[in-house]
């Protein structure tokens, strides 16, 4: 029997868990911004957007409020793209201890190749 | 390198430093591992973190609950990383008392993705350790 790929809902609960633990000022013992709503509903479209063959992110909050997706591979590798309440996307990811790179790209309706590119190199 | 210290910061290459951790999204049990977001600055533009040397771990988790205490958060783990490791990041770290043994890791770039890539090597660095 096939097995249904439940990758995006799981995403969506993390997302949601991460972003109802981040609610307060300080939610991180220091003095992190609340999580912001508007990078929610974007990082919820962004999980939407991915392709359905990709594994699920992980989800965490930065200390600015903007949701962080990352995917890590027990090699080392990992890429994470924080997304902003404004369509930014800030991206960096370590694939060798040489290998590394970080950017900008801008979100709209579809997910920035260079992301999706990134994400592969991560996951592979 | 023992005598020697980071930019006449007194802390040397060798010094542990300790990140506490008080949100479970910022560490992956399963992996055994510290995320980057617990590493990146806040608002200050530093990261907090404090030296253990010379403390055990009892003394070591006293400090980290003292903090959560002081903030109603609930200390989860720490990230444990020497003070070279800051240094091969690109960003420095410097004391900053009160409390004791206080210090802030410091110089991070402007650019946010600059700055996740920073703490992604430090978060790669790092030891995870969860509170027992």
């Amino acid at each position: 029997m096939k097995r249904k790929r439940r990758h995006k809902p799981n995403a969506l609960d993390a997302l949601h868990a991460a972003f109802s633990d981040s609610g307060a000022p300080g939610w991180d013992g220091y003095d992190a911004a609340s999580a912001s709503y508007d990078s929610y509903l974007r990082a919820k479209r962004f999980i939407e957007a991915l392709p359905a063959n990709f594994p699920a992110p992980e989800v965490a909050v930065d200390p600015d409020g903007e949701v962080s997706l990352e995917w890590y591979c027990p090699t080392g590798r990992v890429f994470s793209v924080s997304i902003g309440a404004n369509d930014g996307l800030s991206y960096a990811g370590k694939f060798s201890p040489s290998r590394k790179t970080h950017g900008t790209e801008i979100f709209t309706n579809q997910i920035p190749q260079v992301i999706l590119d990134n994400i592969r190199r991560a996951i592979a | 390198m023992s005598g020697e210290d980071i930019n006449g910061s007194g802390i040397a290459p060798e010094d542990p430093l300790a990140r506490f951790i008080y949100s479970s999204s910022h560490f992956s049990r399963d992996n055994q591992r510290v995320k980057h977001n617990a590493f990146m600055p806040g608002a200050d533009g530093k990261t907090s973190v404090f030296q253990t040397k010379g403390l055990d771990e009892p003394a070591t988790w006293v400090i980290g609950e003292a903090v959560g205490a002081r903030r109603s958060q609930t200390l989860h783990a720490r990230g444990d990383i020497v003070a070279v490791d800051v240094s091969k990041a690109r960003v420095t770290v410097a004391p900053s008392e009160p409390p004791p043994r206080h210090a802030n890791i410091e110089g991070w770039p402007v650019e946010k993705s600059a700055r996740k890539l920073i703490a992604i090597d430090l978060a790669d660095a790092a030891k995870l350790v969860v509170k027992p």
